[in-house]
């Protein structure tokens, strides 16, 4: 393909400027950020289904409104922002008639913290949800990046446009946050 | 002191870390492991999704410029309790202009003679107390209007002639002889007793 050493801002500066090939560059963001959007839906929905359902929702607003987009930001971190709010309200739409099977809790617990041994993972993988939701949007979206899909921090910066010693920080602000909330969500402190 | 470990240490994330052979602290749960999707799906996915939006954005395109047309030629479409109070409201203002002019038009009309024929003929009607107070109102009303001509006056005065004020000498001294003669000593006195003046302070008394 001829557009594929493209960085993002370059792929979405020519999509907004040559209608004609706008499906082949589309093509492209999609296949370059679909599956770790993929697993950052499924995540929070745990569930293909749903999260699969979201999915298209996502690429057909990232389609709908790329024209209008102003790059800013990077382009990952606009369509984290448009998968965490489109899950954020699917989940709120479906609470009342949510049946699904879920999947098992995306982490695991390792021996040596006793306390954390008492709870299951699927009642951290809750706290660490909420957790991760009262970050900020670039320090989550870092953490994200970072703890669940393993990117290393010089793949983080191409990603997201941003210096590595930058990522650092963030990274480091939303470990520390994380775990003061996880210690006050699971009364650590008393133990 | 276990709470100051950090416990991030201790939670592994599923998924790509699974994969790693180092893992340095062995596992309390069952392995896990990653949920199974379909072979091909993200590929199959993005062209399913292609195919869609290729036939969506042909289909998009006149609804589009529709859009921008329908935005030329907005038409406001009121609720019918807006439009029927506005209309009440708009009524109900050009009335009350209406009345308020016709009467104050009709006022001007009448002349005072026939006001004064009307008063006399009714005058029974009125209360001294109301004609009192009609007349205190008028008396207000006329001394307005007339400090206001007052003021324009001066105002053109001042600005086309710049005429001084006439000096007390300057009266003719016949008519002045002729408004000291007219008071009579009792006058005088009357005066000066209202204005408390004491008569053996005058050194002409």
């Amino acid at each position: 393909m001829e557009f594929e050493k493209n960085d993002d801002f370059a792929l979405v500066s020519l999509f907004q400027q040559d209608n004609s090939r706008a499906e082949s560059i589309f093509s492209i963001l999609m296949k370059r950020h679909n599956e770790i959007l993929y697993w950052h839906i499924r995540r929070i929905t745990r569930n293909h289904e749903e999260t699969n359902d979201i999915l298209q929702n996502v690429w057909m607003k990232v389609w709908r409104n790329l024209n209008d987009f102003k790059l800013e930001s990077s382009f990952y971190t606009w369509i984290y922002r448009i998968s965490r709010n489109e899950t954020i309200n699917f989940l709120e739409k479906e609470k009342k008639f949510r049946s699904v099977e879920m999947d098992e809790a995306y982490i695991e617990i390792l021996a040596g913290h006793e306390t954390l041994q008492n709870f299951s993972a699927d009642e951290i993988s809750e706290k660490l949800q909420a957790a991760i939701e009262t970050l900020p949007e670039k320090q989550a979206l870092v953490f994200q990046l970072k703890f669940f899909e393993d990117l290393k921090y010089s793949e983080i910066s191409v990603k997201l446009n941003t210096s590595e010693g930058a990522l650092k920080a963030s990274y480091h602000h939303a470990v520390k946050k994380i775990q003061d909330f996880l210690h006050l969500q699971l009364n650590l402190f008393q133990s | 002191m276990e709470a100051k470990k950090n416990i991030l240490d201790y939670i592994r994330a599923k998924g790509k870390v699974d994969l790693r052979q180092d893992y340095a602290k062995p596992k309390i749960k069952k392995t896990y492991s990653k949920p199974e999707l379909k072979q091909n799906y993200f590929e199959d996915f993005t062209a399913d999704f292609l195919a869609k939006i290729k036939s969506e954005y042909v289909e998009n395109k006149p609804q589009i410029i529709d859009k921008q047309l329908h935005k030329k030629t907005k038409i406001l479409i009121l609720k019918p309790v807006f439009w029927i109070s506005s209309i009440a409201a708009s009524i109900i203002v050009i009335f009350g202009i209406n009345y308020f002019l016709n009467d104050n038009a009709k006022l001007s009309e009448i002349s005072e003679s026939e006001i004064l024929a009307y008063v006399e003929e009714n005058s029974d009607d009125f209360t001294a107390e109301e004609i009192q107070s009609h007349i205190d109102k008028s008396v207000e009303k006329k001394n307005f209007k007339e400090i206001d001509t007052t003021k324009a006056k001066t105002n053109y005065k001042k600005e086309s002639f710049n005429e001084k004020p006439m000096q007390e000498n300057q009266i003719p001294k016949a008519s002045f002889n002729e408004l000291l003669n007219s008071f009579t000593e009792e006058d005088l006195y009357l005066y000066l007793n209202s204005e408390e003046v004491d008569l053996e302070d005058l050194e002409i008394l």
